[in-house]
């Protein structure tokens, strides 16, 4: 179906090899997951077999890609219209049309498919994704989630043999993301589709997976079943580090998998010893929560966005000092409105005392260089700390969405507040990078800050986080320990906590240290 | 929820507004042009992102009236107009003696700005209003094949200014955010420069995502002599609707409107054959209905008021001249009641 024969390609101005030799080939009908670290070159993979590179990107691509046997190379990417279903890491910026029955239908108006033809297959898809309330509205008033859903529902009506996915469940909650996923591998399964897929946040996807691509950030690109490429990738998901660590063979993937191997390894302690066994607390010690002062105390915080759409209704919180907080819920839930209230209210927060990462880190670039928008040495020395490797002479909107969001947080951390709100901060950013940043987040935490973190990502939670608040419909419905959290529904427990129940990890170190203990 | 009314309709009735205003001087009658146009927009706006951008649209207009009565006051004495002097300013001529600025400034001058200005305000406004009540976005699902791919081009260019607008509240609200460093010169460079080179990346965006959804990629390849004689028979068409255009204008009525219809015609049965080499369907083409007839009879109502004006009441009502209050014409009020009337029976347009 697709066949990359020798392809280098470097971007316009670079001599580096983003790809360098690469030959692969996918077969009709396979999900192939593309892998690996932050920067690497996995959207300029992806965007290749689109034809966007080159097409719309420049540079120099050598070598030949053959979609269908079409040479992208002499077919643009309208021409690859028709076979090809292509969905960027920001899906908003694409959309065309300003009803979503409309976008749903761009692609097949292009084809010329009939009225009827089309109404039924944009039903179908409206069905597909669970997106039928929206179906009047405008794309551009969407939360983020569910432009990723219509994005999707896009570039499947026209009914393309590939789909090209940036990240398609970077912006969605644990449900979504599980929803989406299970849509795309019945169309794999049904309509014999061919699924090209990049994505950070593996534990989400790698049940789905046929093959695993690994895109190594030296140009280099190696392709094989997701046992072989796992046993030795730097970016593998938590069970998969555990698994190693622990050398469990066969390598688990899922988490069912997982479960088998860990019963294997440690059977569960039984009833009357559990207690004396398992340790008490998952992660950390139990904070003394009241003896930290109160750095942030809203009471009765209301948005109301146009629409008029209640987007926060009466919502009361308090930050401490040295603990960070997790603000969790769907999509659409009022997360992004309650930082921005937050950052946003004078009175509550006077300039100095609180700072945001907001969830679109290129709106704060105004410089033209990395260089330039650092403020300081200690900025630059996070930047490094977080995405090492980031050419300072780089112009800040060239870099990758990972490497953007890293130097988003690098200029953001540094600021010397009481409060740090972070906006969904590991969109793009690969595993060891995420606990970097856990780290960094830690380390301001016990510098007496109090840390606010709005993510979709519980592994990234079941680092982090000291408590949960569960927001729903605008209003906090829930609120606790983060490890009874996470621990309490499987929807939102991570990956570790899942294959160790009963015992109570949330980590691949609280396990090993755990399992270490019991050996 | 969708409009119940069809987006053609309300750019029918803001346009007519437009060329309303462009018809008159009358500082009164525009004022009231603007009114309707802002209470209809303000009443009947739907709650997608673009209707925010009303404002913008206020911001622009008042801003044109400022500098139109600003222009009198710089080149006051290049006006020439006589009458009593409101204010007297030292002349200043630029070397060469062909330029002089400022100068004593007449209160005619400085109501012929204001009448200017206030014209093209509300030319502004009602472009604006037409865009906030119903997106241009939505306009193009109700135009003739044929003219889909330039009217998608057309769009593209219309919406730039208000995806300006919303650009501008998200880079100045992130602007915020950062924490204060540099010195206070550069901050308004650090709100433009994001704003440009955001909407520079969004429209690749948009235009990359038209491609590769094959925007474009149907038009049924046609050979280049096909294409010549197409070219050529639009240019014929085009020159006889300027011929025909010219005739009527100049009196030569019975010479003129046959041409003219005779080129619009040609102009259909162009449109028509152009439609049939793209093969570009539709999903949705909002139907006209009787909510869409009621803005039609307003629209109509304002045209043939401003039409009746000057008949029915004095001749120079429209373009009064000298520094005196301004008398309304009562036709062109009524029309621009009912103007604002019919648009506001309308149901259903806003929850």
């Amino acid at each position: 179906m697709i066949q990359f024969e020798g392809v280098s390609f470097s971007y316009p101005g670079s001599d580096r090899l983003v790809l360098a030799d690469v030959n692969l080939e996918f077969n009709s009908g396979e999900l192939a997951l593309v892998i690996g670290p932050t920067g690497a070159g996995k959207s300029t993979l992806l965007k290749a077999v689109a034809g966007l590179v080159p097409h719309f990107t420049g540079g120099t691509l050598h070598g030949s890609i053959r979609v269908d046997g079409r040479r992208t190379q002499t077919h643009p990417p309208r021409r690859l219209a028709d076979l090809v279903g292509y969905v960027g890491q920001d899906p908003a910026a694409g959309f065309v049309a300003d009803r979503v029955e409309d976008e749903l239908a761009y692609a097949m108006e292009q084809q010329g498919i009939p009225v009827t033809t089309m109404r039924a297959r944009v039903e179908e898809v409206l069905d597909l994704l669970g997106i039928a309330p929206l179906r009047d509205r405008d794309p551009l008033s969407l939360s983020a989630g569910e432009a990723q859903r219509v994005a999707i529902g896009a570039s499947l009506t026209a009914h393309p043999k590939i789909l090209v996915l940036d990240e398609p469940t970077s912006a969605l909650d644990p449900a979504a993301a599980e929803e989406v996923m299970a849509a795309i591998s019945r169309l794999v399964d049904d309509l014999d589709l061919t699924v090209l897929m990049a994505e950070h946040r593996l534990e989400r996807v790698i049940q789905f997976a046929d093959r695993i691509v690994r895109v190594d950030g030296d140009g280099s690109v190696s392709a094989g079943t997701p046992r072989t490429q796992l046993a030795t990738s730097p970016v593998a998901p938590p069970l998969v580090r555990l698994a190693r660590a622990l050398a469990w063979t066969p390598l688990p993937l899922t988490v069912r998998e997982g479960r088998r191997a860990a019963r294997a390894c440690a059977p569960p302690p039984t009833d009357q010893v559990s207690d004396a066994v398992s340790p008490p607390a998952p992660n950390r010690p139990v904070l003394a929560a009241p003896s930290r002062p109160v750095l942030l105390e809203a009471k009765g915080v209301s948005v109301t966005h146009p629409g008029p759409v209640q987007a926060l209704n009466g919502v009361s919180l308090q930050l401490r000092g040295g603990q960070i907080t997790g603000l969790m819920g769907r999509n659409g839930a009022g997360k992004t409105s309650l930082l921005w209230a937050l950052a946003e209210d004078r009175k509550l927060t006077p300039p100095g005392t609180l700072v945001l990462v907001p969830a679109q880190p290129t709106d704060l670039f105004y410089a033209n260089s990395v260089a330039h928008e650092l403020p300081n040495s200690k900025a630059a020395a996070l930047l490094d700390r977080i995405a090492p490797g980031i050419a300072r002479g780089a112009h800040p909107r060239d870099l990758s969405e990972g490497q953007r969001l890293a130097l988003a947080l690098a200029i953001q951390l540094t600021a010397d507040t009481q409060v740090v709100a972070l906006d969904e901060p590991t969109r793009g950013l690969d595993y060891s990078a995420k606990d970097r940043l856990a780290q960094i987040l830690r380390e301001l935490a016990d510098q007496g800050k109090a840390v606010l973190v709005a993510t979709h990502d519980v592994e990234f939670l079941a680092l982090a986080a000291d408590s949960i608040i569960w927001l729903a419909e605008g209003q906090i419905v829930g609120e606790g320990p983060a490890a009874e959290f996470l621990l309490s529904v499987p929807a939102h427990a991570p990956q570790i906590a899942k294959v160790m129940a009963p015992r109570e990890y949330l980590t691949v170190e609280a396990a090993l240290v755990g399992i270490g203990g019991e050996r | 929820m969708a409009s119940a009314v069809h987006p053609g309709a309300w750019w029918l009735w803001a346009l007519t507004l437009a060329a309303a205003a462009s018809q008159t001087t009358n500082p009164l009658l525009l004022v009231l042009i603007a009114t309707v146009a802002l209470i209809v927009a303000l009443l009947r706006r739907q709650d997608t992102p673009w209707a925010l951008t009303l404002r913008l649209y206020v911001y622009l207009a008042v801003t044109v009236v400022v500098i139109r009565v600003g222009f009198r006051v710089v080149f006051g004495a290049a006006g020439g107009s006589a009458g009593p002097v409101a204010l007297d300013l030292p002349a200043w001529s630029l070397p060469g003696h062909y330029v002089v600025l400022f100068g004593p400034v007449t209160w005619d001058g400085l109501y012929l700005g204001l009448r200017d200005g206030l014209r093209l305000g509300c030319l502004i406004l009602a472009v604006g209003v037409a865009n906030v009540l119903a997106s241009p976005k939505r306009v193009l699902a109700g135009l003739p094949r044929a003219l889909r791919q330039v009217g998608t081009a057309v769009v593209v260019a219309l919406t730039v200014f208000p995806s300006l607008a919303l650009a501008l509240n998200r880079v100045r609200r992130a602007a915020r955010l950062r924490p204060a460093t540099g010195s206070k010169r550069q901050a308004p460079l650090r709100v433009v420069f994001p704003v440009l080179a955001d909407s520079l990346d969004r429209s690749l965006d948009l235009a990359a995502s038209l491609e590769s959804r094959g925007y474009g990629a149907t038009a049924r390849l046609t050979s280049p002599a096909q294409r010549a004689g197409r070219a050529g028979l639009a240019a014929l068409v085009l020159a006889l609707m300027a011929a025909g255009a010219l005739a009527v204008t100049a009196g030569h009525g019975k010479l003129g409107w046959p041409t003219l219809a005779l080129s619009l015609a040609g102009a259909a049965w162009l449109a028509r054959s152009l439609g049939r080499d793209s093969q570009a369907t539709r999903l949705s083409r909002p139907g006209w209905h009787a909510n869409d007839w009621l803005i039609t009879a307003g629209a109509g109502a304002v045209a043939l008021g401003m039409a009746l004006a000057a008949p029915l009441t004095s001749a120079d009502v429209l373009q009064p001249g000298s520094w005196a209050w301004p008398a309304l014409p009562w036709p062109a009020v009524l029309g621009l009641i009912l103007g604002a009337a019919c648009p506001l029976a309308v149901t259903g347009a806003r929850q």
